[in-house]
């Protein structure tokens, strides 16, 4: 996305012009609901936590002092918006999974090459296995292309602390594709 | 090989990532529900302002004194929580998850007779919008009359003023408000009038409207309470007879 553009809008928004909260919007809510998705895991609450974080963005879009650092600002309220979520979700269990009937993220097996979509499938089951901060982090990270600034200011850490847990994340997540490419040398 | 499995493995952690998102779309409905959403706080927290103009006010004042460094940090409070209790007995079971005894009475003397309430949270922000300082519990009712005219009463378990070192004197204030649609362009005329504290500016309204905000506010026993109607015409000794009422039990 073009920081130069997402900067223009916020300003807009600052100076009391509200359409402009209809652009960002436009932009953001599909990368805001798969994120939030794939931190907690859980896709059924994904749009009230995107729709949590719209609400506070839009109401407290004045607050943000630098308008070109929209997008960190953003996903930290997103970010603490499925952290919080996560935590109440815990210890419940909805009627579909009682009942059995989906899965929280679904599997979806379809135009990809079967050998490949194991090892996604896999990958993705090691990564809902690791904790909330490593797990966040490599969202932000893979899926959004944040870089170790933009995490750690999305995440209020320090640098050193997102590079830490990448770090330990990945290598989790390697020994899967290590063991999935079997045998290869790697 | 090593620089090649890197590389396999970021590319694939990346399509799993990708491929497990294609299966989301966000509702047709979703700005829709976000905008009504922002409409509801907004009427919420509209009462908030008031105090948010005091610790401005008072954080502009400390700018000349060393020793005052914590409301600055301060940049608003910002209260949540629900009215879906319609019952006043409802409310009473409600008070049990506060932690703390409230005051509050089923009708005032003056025919205000309580309506809805609810419980909630207050939290002070710092001027980036993040939460900062301790969260309160806190309870919400709302009163009215057979002419229509409506006021709420918050009861907050602290005070994230008092916190930051903001000392929150007994009394009575009011301001004018003006509501106005998200579209509404603000005049410079409003500007200058917001500028100078004789207008907020509140946007959320479906048409602009313009109100007297009048407001009462106290502590008692590190409880604070507050009283905020718009248009009642009451005036500080009826806002402060009810505050009376409510010490009083």
């Amino acid at each position: 996305m073009d920081t130069e553009k997402t900067a223009a809008w916020v300003r807009q928004m600052q100076a009391g012009d509200e359409s402009a909260f209809d652009l960002l919007f436009a932009v953001y809510q599909r990368q805001a609901v798969c994120t939030a998705a794939l931190i907690t895991g859980d896709a059924s609450i994904a749009e009230d936590i995107a729709q949590e974080a719209f609400v506070n963005c839009f109401l407290h879009i004045r607050e943000l002092q630098d308008a070109e650092r929209f997008r960190p600002w953003f996903f930290r309220i997103l970010r603490r918006c499925a952290w919080k979520a996560a935590k109440r979700r815990t210890g419940m269990v909805s009627i579909q999974q009682e009942e059995g009937l989906e899965e929280i993220l679904s599997p979806t097996v379809d135009s990809y090459p079967s050998e490949r979509a194991v090892v996604y499938e896999k990958l993705y089951h090691a990564l809902e296995g690791l904790g909330q901060k490593q797990r966040t982090a490599v969202v932000l990270y893979y899926f959004n292309d944040f870089s170790i600034r933009e995490i750690a200011q999305a995440t209020d850490s320090l640098e050193a602390t997102v590079k830490t847990r990448l770090f330990a994340a990945k290598c989790r997540l390697k020994a899967v594709l290590e063991q999935e490419m079997g045998g290869e040398d790697v | 090989m090593k620089k090649d499995f890197e590389k396999e493995f970021d590319a694939m952690m990346k399509q799993a990532l990708i491929r497990k998102a294609e299966c989301i779309e966000p509702s047709k409905d979703l700005l829709e529900n976000i905008k009504i959403e922002i409409r509801e706080q907004k009427k919420e927290n509209g009462f908030m302002k008031k105090r948010m103009k005091q610790i401005v006010a008072v954080a502009a004042v400390c700018v000349l004194s060393v020793t005052c460094y914590a409301a600055g940090q301060l940049g608003s409070v910002v209260s949540q929580g629900s009215s879906a209790i319609k019952t006043f007995a409802g409310l009473e079971k409600a008070e049990k998850k506060l932690g703390f005894d409230a005051k509050y009475v089923e009708t005032f003397t003056n025919g205000m007779t309580f309506q809805r309430g609810g419980i909630g949270k207050t939290q002070g922000m710092d001027g980036e919008g993040n939460p900062m300082g301790k969260k309160y519990k806190m309870m919400t009712l709302t009163y009215s009359d057979e002419a229509g005219n409506s006021v709420s009463m918050n009861i907050d378990g602290g005070s994230p003023y008092a916190d930051a070192g903001v000392e929150e004197t007994e009394g009575y204030s009011t301001d004018t408000y003006m509501f106005v649609p998200p579209n509404y362009e603000v005049t410079e005329e409003d500007r200058a009038k917001e500028a100078a504290g004789e207008l907020v500016i509140s946007v959320g309204s479906e048409e602009v409207e313009i109100m007297q905000m009048e407001y009462y506010g106290w502590e008692e026993d590190g409880i604070y309470y507050s009283l905020v109607g718009f248009d009642c015409g009451f005036g500080e000794e009826a806002m402060e007879r009810m505050a009376e009422e409510i010490k009083a039990q």
